[in-house]
């Protein structure tokens, strides 16, 4: 773009042309790597997501534990007689 | 279609697009593509915003799911810090306490955990934010509300019409309701298709009554120690039922008899379910639970010990007041039950009674009452015991006694139960399954035990009747434990449906057993009962399936013993004299006897694994062997007993698992059971009465027995009764087939009715097939009998049985004789068409073969359709004539023209027109075979015409400049015939050409005008000429344009030859233009024309002078015989070879072409082509 831009209008059109080519080449270039970019953000949204589903999942075995826990201790305090 | 999270837009798209539009084009070519490179950086930078963007949606989302876990997980240790600082007072508390006992009694907490309701999981709310970005998009509904108020149908009707959301929602609710509709439909279908099926259910019940009612008659005279026998028919009931691979693995009897029971249920299920729709209808719950509240109100009225002989009595009076049509009430109710339970019980309930009664006062009464007390506990099961007694006792009361002497009905019963096996066999031999069989085989078994008490059981009961004292003792025990035992199983089996469940109990059962025989007769053989409980006791331990009581130790058969089975069986064929006699021993040894079955089921798995037709071979042997094993008979009587009840209860566990409704099978199995036990009881008690003179304490030992089979019997007709159930349900022309040959014995009917399901459904080979698998195996007489016996039962089978197998062998054969015969019928075919076109084509090249291949094909194609292909034939035969002289190179030119022709009518009209024309082609085919090529490209009369019709005329134009007219005028009227359009090139060309020099005879005449045409209106005809007759065009174009005539006759002189025959050809078609002309008025003429031609054509030929064309041209068109001409050229076709052949050849066409001229004109007429010409 730069040489594209810096050229005068007494150049050529093949120059043009050719200075065109190595312009898009650049933006394609830059293109892509955006789309790398997504594909990396896709990625890592999934994995993310996945990995923090499997802790939900894991946090709710343990929450039904504790809840049993709970209620197990809840009933050893609210019957104290058991012990007598 | 998947949701697009994203759309990363093209950068060069995110640019100005009016750069790619055209826009800009005036500017300064550099401008523009420093404007399409800065577009696309602005494309990009657009892009990495839509990148910041969606990560930040990204990110975002993350962070909140993140925040979310994380808070739960500070909630989560806030509630383990809570437990962890409650827990260290708690543990102090429970450290101190001395005595943990009572915490066992601690009621604990109710406390349930709540379960989140899975409700709106997916909420409008929680779409993702790209979902939600289409609805924020999306427009809403045009303002049609406006209209409301124009509408009749209420606010928003106007909105509705154009948008309706809830449209969906309300189809699927009615759709809904329709299934749900349907599904009750159905329901009400599958009811009522019971009830149609339940007459015939009705007739076998029928049937069975009768027979019941004769053997129960007998058995009442005959008072009988049949505990004994009965227990062991029990055993080998469910011995019977073991599968191969269990008999195989018989020599370990421990767990895998469990496991063997265990895969029979699992096979059983798959087999009844899919055959019956009625059975699977028949755990409706609605019987079930008619059937237990009958039967419960009663249990509870009588919870005490005595309830069972309260009940027993209290169903007595019902029964008998109750009419017939009660009965068939109940028929409803139970549908099934019914005609699984053909056994009168009116006798059954007063052996009870007697049993009950005898039992009291001759036993203790603690174990009856510790028994009784488990009944309580168990109450369900006898209760329904009770109500199908109720309902047996109905039903034979209502059916009338027939008075069919025993032994016939038996012998008639034996050859069904040869059947039987015969039926098993084969099952065997098809189904991959043999829980099946061994239950069929169980059923033989109990049918035959009816049968054997007769024949060579007399024997062992001979022998165990030496020891009456033990007998009694152990039956009276027994058959206060087998009660306990029964319900105990039942109940188990219901709960559990485990096998497992039910071995401790039978090891009580056992113990019991022991200790009310030892407590109650100690004075007689104590020790020796004993010590067989206690082998029993061991082998129900370790095996817990009959086969391993009856052989571990009082039999002392065992392995050993199976193998001996087929040897021993001869013998009590020898001791039974009577034929008869030896049908019911083959008969008695087929189901009789039980506890020689598994020995020889385990010979038979050995010798054949797949077939179970060893059995009746089997049980022979181990009747055999049990009167071998004289002084452990009781032993295995007892053990036999024992193992009933085992069986019993795993034959309850599969009857659970087979049906998968326990509650109407519980109903079914307790009735079914009861009808064993009468079945069972009535040989026993007949052998009893018949051989034992010691019985004196008989009658005691009968009533004790009674209620031991009735108890055993219920166990042990679990599987019988699951079995038969499954074949009457399944199998309605089977029953009636039972209900026709009634015999003594129920079982008998029951295993032939389930023999003639078996057979009816599975359709396989009659018991030849058995008959002849046992040959090899038994090895025997009684085998060589039982299989003479299958036979003739084979054959006098009823006619079900024999439609069945017409209709599975019908289909079957059917097909395939229809394939087959086709196949013959279609390959021949193919064949000998290839065959007749080969020598057909003999004549013909490799060229016309290909094509009659072709044909063929298409033939044998045609005679898939139509086995009487050779109508084909003809046209077949007929053109490979025609082609060996003519089309030859048709088939050349344009092989899908050939292909068809030779199939259509078509080429056959062309073939024979050919074949007129033949004659006078013969010479000049053989002179002119490229020509001829063109010739053959025609495929019909129009075509060969037009070509001819085409050839005439250039040959009658000595110049070019007809053909070149012809050409203009084929260019002018492309399509005026078929014939034209289809064919490429001259032929086309030609026959326009000719139409035209009718139409435009003033054309010809002013042949300038001829070429100003030409130059103007020369587009190439419309299908692609041969490159020869592209050169000939082109040398017309040279005689248009340069008027020099030699070049073109040149051209002409070249061309002719291959004309020439189309030219004869056409002189004789019919569909010539002469037509036109009337025959006799302008034969002259044609002649003198004719000669015309040839002369100027020889001329020609000869000098290569130039000829007036044109005035050749008036000459025609004023003579109209431009076909004569033609025919006349075809001559000078000749002309390259010498001069005295052309000329004689030219007089003979001429000769030939005049007789030609008549035929065609004659033949014009009738030829559809004429037409064209005569239009044009």
């Amino acid at each position: 773009m730069a040489r594209a831009g810096g050229m005068t209008n007494a150049v050529n059109v093949g120059i043009a042309v050719q200075a065109d080519w190595e312009n898009r080449e650049f933006i394609a270039n830059i293109s892509l790597n955006i789309r790398r970019l997504f594909d990396f953000l896709l990625q890592f949204e999934a994995t993310t997501k996945g990995k923090l589903a499997a802790l939900n999942e894991k946090l709710d075995v343990l929450e039904h534990r504790l809840q049993v826990l709970e209620v197990q201790v809840s009933s050893v305090t609210t019957n104290p007689s058991v012990f007598n | 279609m998947p949701l697009v999270r994203l759309e990363l837009r093209n950068e060069y798209g995110l640019g100005d697009p009016e750069l790619y539009r055209g826009g800009f084009r005036k500017e300064e070519p550099k401008a523009i593509l420093d404007g399409v490179a800065v577009s696309g950086l602005v494309g990009i930078l657009r892009q990495l915003g839509d990148l910041a963007e969606f990560a930040a949606d990204v990110f975002h989302d993350l962070h909140e799911q993140i925040t979310a876990t994380a808070v739960r997980g500070r909630q989560m240790m806030t509630r383990v810090q809570n437990i962890e600082s409650t827990v260290p007072s708690i543990e102090k508390a429970f450290g101190k306490q001395t005595s943990y006992v009572h915490f066992a009694y601690v009621a604990g907490s109710d406390w349930h955990a709540r379960i989140r309701d899975e409700q709106s999981i997916v909420l409008s709310t929680e779409l993702p934010r790209f979902m939600m970005d289409s609805y924020e998009e999306c427009r809403d509904p045009p303002r049609l509300f406006l209209l409301d108020k124009f509408d009749h149908a209420g606010t928003g009707a106007c909105l509705k019409r154009y948008s309706d959301p809830p449209y969906f929602k309300r189809v699927w609710t009615a759709s809904q309701m329709e299934n749900s509709e349907n599904f009750q439909k159905e329901k009400k279908v599958h009811k009522t298709k019971r009830k149609g099926s339940r007459p015939r259910h009705g007739e076998v019940k029928h049937a069975v009554y009768i027979s019941h009612h004769d053997s129960s008659g007998i058995r009442f005279a005959s008072p009988s120690i049949d505990g004994q026998r009965f227990s062991a028919v029990n055993v080998s009931s469910p011995d019977m039922r073991l599968n191969l691979e269990f008999l195989s693995r018989s020599t370990s009897f421990a767990s895998k008899t469990r496991e063997n029971y265990a895969e029979q249920t699992s096979y059983v299920n798959p087999q009844g379910v899919p055959d019956d729709l009625d059975y699977s209808e028949v755990p409706n719950p609605n019987l079930h639970s008619k059937d237990s509240h009958l039967s419960v109100p009663v249990l509870h009225d009588e919870p005490s010990a005595d309830g069972l002989y309260n009940v027993a009595q209290h169903d007595l009076p019902q029964e008998q007041s109750v009419p017939r049509s009660s009965s068939v009430t109940w028929d409803e109710k139970l549908e099934i039950v019914k005609p699984t339970s053909p056994v009168s019980y009116n006798d059954i309930l007063v052996d009870r009674v007697q049993d009950l009664e005898n039992v009291i006062s001759v036993q203790d009464s603690e174990p009856l009452q510790v028994n009784f007390k488990t009944e309580n506990v168990e109450h369900a099961k006898i209760e329904a015991l009770n109500q199908e007694d109720i309902l047996c006792h109905i039903g034979k009361t209502s059916v009338p006694v027939s008075g069919v002497s025993h032994f016939d009905e038996v012998s008639s019963e034996t050859d069904n139960y040869v059947d039987a096996p015969n039926t098993l066999d084969s099952e065997s031999e098809t189904e991959a399954g043999c829980h099946t069989k061994s239950e069929v085989q169980i059923l033989s078994n109990f049918s035959s035990q009816g049968m054997e008490p007769r024949t060579e059981m007399r024997q062992v009961i001979a022998v165990q009747s030496s020891e009456p004292s033990d007998v009694e003792a152990h039956n009276s025990s027994h058959s206060s434990l087998s009660q306990d035992v029964t319900p105990r199983f039942l109940h188990l089996s219901s709960l559990n449906g485990s096998e497992h469940v039910q071995s401790p109990y039978a090891t009580e059962f056992l113990q019991k057993q022991e200790q009310t025989v030892v407590d109650d007769f100690c004075e007689r053989n104590a020790p020796n009962i004993s010590e067989t409980k206690f082998h029993a006791y061991e082998c129900i331990d370790s095996v817990l399936s009959p086969i391993s009581g009856t052989f571990s130790s009082p039999t002392m058969m065992l392995a050993e013993t199976r193998c001996e089975g087929s040897i021993l069986k001869p013998d009590p064929l020898a001791d039974v004299s009577g034929v008869p006699s030896i049908k019911l021993w083959t008969n008695g040894g087929l189901f009789g006897v039980e506890p020689s079955k598994p020995p020889e089921l385990g010979s038979v798995n050995t010798q054949n694994a797949p077939c179970m037709q060893n059995e009746p071979t089997s049980v022979d042997a181990n009747s055999q062997g049990k009167v071998a094993g004289e002084p452990t008979n009781l032993d295995s009587s007892v053990q036999s007993n024992s193992t009933e009840d085992q069986f019993f209860a795993r034959g309850y566990n599969t009857v659970q698992k087979f049906k998968g409704s326990p509650s109407c099978h519980d109903n079914q199995h307790v009735y079914n059971v009861k009808q064993d036990s009468n079945v069972s009881a009535e040989p026993f008690l007949q052998r009893k009465f018949e051989h034992n003179s010691e019985d004196t304490d008989v009658s005691n030992y009968a009533s004790s027995d009674k209620l031991d089979m009735t108890r055993n019997s219920a166990s042990s007709g679990a599987p019988l009764t699951d079995i038969y159930c499954t074949g009457s349900r399944q199998n309605g022309p089977s029953q009636s087939t039972v209900g026709i040959s009634s015999s003594f014995s129920e079982l008998a009917q029951r295993f032939l009715a389930n023999t003639i399901h078996r057979e009816a459904s599975l359709s396989t080979p009659s018991g030849n097939i058995n008959t002849e698998i046992r040959k090899p195996k038994g090895a025997t007489s009684c085998l060589h009998d039982d299989i003479e016996v299958s036979n003739e039962v084979a054959s006098q089978r009823t006619d079900e049985q024999s439609t069945n197998k017409k209709v599975a062998h019908v289909p079957a054969k059917e097909p395939v004789s229809f394939t087959s015969y086709y196949h013959e019928q279609s390959s021949p075919p193919l064949e000998y068409m290839k065959i007749s076109s080969h020598p057909m084509n003999g004549l013909d090249n490799s060229k016309l073969k290909l094509d009659f291949s072709g044909g063929n094909l298409h033939e044998n194609s045609e005679d898939a359709t139509f086995p009487s292909f050779q109508l084909h034939h003809g046209p077949v035969d007929n053109l490979p004539v025609v082609l060996s002289e003519s089309d030859d190179d048709t088939f050349h030119r344009s092989c899908p023209y050939s292909s068809e022709e030779l199939l259509s009518p078509r080429s056959y009209t062309s073939s024979e027109q050919w074949e007129q024309e033949g004659r006078s082609e013969y010479v000049d085919h053989e002179l002119n075979d490229v020509p001829y090529r063109f010739q053959s490209s025609t495929t019909s009369i129009s075509r060969s015409m037009g070509f001819e019709q085409m050839n005439h005329s250039s040959i009658s134009k000595p110049d070019g400049l007809e053909k070149f007219d012809a050409i203009i005028d084929s260019s002018k009227v492309p399509s005026q015939s078929v014939s034209a359009m289809e064919l490429p090139g001259l032929d086309s060309v030609l026959s326009v050409k000719n139409q035209q020099e009718r139409k435009f005879p003033s054309l010809r005449e002013n042949p300038a005008n001829v070429e100003v045409q030409s130059t103007n209106e020369l587009p190439p005809p419309p299908p692609l000429p041969p490159m020869q007759w592209r050169t000939f065009k082109l040398s017309i174009k040279l005689d248009d344009n340069d008027p020099n005539i030699s070049s073109n006759l040149n051209h002409l002189d070249e061309l002719q030859p291959l004309r020439c025959p189309s030219q004869i050809k056409e002189q004789y078609l019919p569909g010539s233009p002469f037509v036109n002309e009337p025959i006799s008025p302008h034969s002259d003429k044609i002649q003198d024309q004719l000669k015309l031609n040839w002369e100027k054509r020889s001329t020609r030929s000869v000098s290569h002078k130039e000829v007036d064309r044109r005035e050749d041209l008036l000459d025609q068109i004023r003579n109209k015989s431009f076909n004569l001409r033609r025919a006349k050229i075809s001559m000078p076709r000749d002309i390259p070879r010498p001069k005295t052949s052309i000329t004689n050849a030219n007089v003979a066409a001429i000769l030939e072409k005049a007789s030609a001229i008549r035929q065609a004109f004659v033949g014009s007429d009738k030829g559809g082509d004429d037409d064209n010409w005569t239009d044009a």
